[in-house]
């Protein structure tokens, strides 16, 4: 009988153990299956906590109403850039975050104040700018490593007055709340807010 | 979510506790549902989910009380003992599932650490949170319990050379 040292053998011996196929299928399954159902449960709580933002925000707008609308959405981002919840999709395509993120009724899109830059988009996940349900985008800058949010949602005109308008040449504006920069413009249908450090 | 390598690697981790292969993939099964059940965020999920497999498959020998907590005594270990002198067993090629079956339950998981992951005795110390002396001591009666047996036994199931 052929003989071999101690490490060798029990190792050879483990590693020649394997799932079959069918085991692995189910693994897999098991792991869509319970995913799926967490996904489904993430969207309601984050459908739960738009509603209750909406009835807050009937209280919260009429004694806060002498606030700019671009100051309350900066103040607003800034406070969930700031929690910098964990994301619920980690990936570099834009397109991947708007298949994941099936909730939205836009598609998250690329904004042309951002071509060429050096920000890395990282992931995202499902929260809201002023009680409307939006994406929020975490970039990377490549050279600095700082983080950025980036929220995008749907451009209502009546309900987001008098901000920027990128296609009639506006710049967009610039407010701060707690220590952060917010700039916010409207392109594409879409109501864009970027925080960045105010020593960008 | 694990890929099918991932999965692979812990059936394994867990076949080389339970030294079984039905048991091995329930054990795995039951540790990856709660794995999810917890919907948490870890920075290493491979090394996460072989706690839970490990925590899991010691609660389930508690349970059927397989495993024999024993107090170590150090005194009579040389002072170069090590996990490496593992490596000067010679054993029969066939010899691997009898040796692991013969072994305890948290003899197999050093076995794990030192045969597949290749750890130190201080790394698989740091691995399991205890202290050096406890997980020399269990290496050092290892040894000599591997030794006694499968030599007594050399004609019906093959040998251990010192």
């Amino acid at each position: 009988m052929k003989k071999g040292n101690l490490k060798h053998i029990v190792r050879e011996h483990i590693e020649e153990k394997s799932l079959s196929d069918n085991q692995l299928n189910s693994l897999m399954a098991l792991q869509k299956k319970q995913n799926k159902k967490s996904i489904m449960q993430t969207r309601w709580v984050a459908v739960a906590a738009v509603l209750l933002l909406a009835v807050s925000n009937v209280f919260y707008f009429g004694s806060s109403s002498n606030l700019k609308l671009d100051q309350r959405i900066g103040s607003e981002v800034a406070k969930n850039h700031i929690n910098l919840k964990p994301l619920e999709i980690q990936t570099s395509s834009i397109r991947e975050i708007g298949q994941f993120l099936t909730e939205l009724d836009f598609v998250p899109v690329e904004s042309s104040l951002l071509k060429g830059s050096t920000k890395s988009l990282i992931g995202g996940r499902y929260c809201s700018i002023q009680g409307v349900t939006a994406a929020q985008l975490r970039l990377k800058d490549r050279k600095s490593g700082q983080i950025q949010s980036l929220y995008q949602t749907v451009y209502d005109e009546k309900k987001f007055p008098g901000l920027p308008l990128l296609k009639e040449n506006q710049k967009p504006v610039t407010v701060y709340s707690k220590g952060l920069a917010v700039d916010i413009w409207v392109e594409k249908g879409i109501l864009f807010a970027l925080t960045h450090d105010i020593n960008k | 979510m694990f890929d099918k390598d991932d999965l692979q690697l812990l059936y394994r981790y867990a076949y080389s506790l339970t030294c079984d292969e039905h048991d091995g993939y329930d054990l795995l099964q039951t540790a990856l549902e709660k794995f999810i059940k917890l919907d948490i965020e870890v920075n290493q999920p491979v090394a996460y989910m072989k706690k839970i497999i490990y925590n899991r498959f010691i609660d389930d020998c508690r349970h059927k009380k397989i495993i024999q907590f024993e107090n170590f005594e150090e005194s009579d270990l040389p002072a170069d003992f090590d996990v490496q002198t593992l490596e000067d067993l010679l054993v029969n090629e066939n010899m691997a599932e009898k040796i692991l079956q013969f072994l305890e339950p948290d003899e197999r998981e050093i076995i794990y650490c030192w045969a597949i992951e290749g750890f130190s005795t201080s790394e698989i110390a740091i691995k399991l949170d205890k202290p050096k002396g406890t997980v020399l001591s269990k290496i050092y009666r290892m040894r000599k319990r591997l030794s006694k047996q499968f030599s007594k036994d050399s004609n019906m199931t093959g040998e251990i050379e010192l």
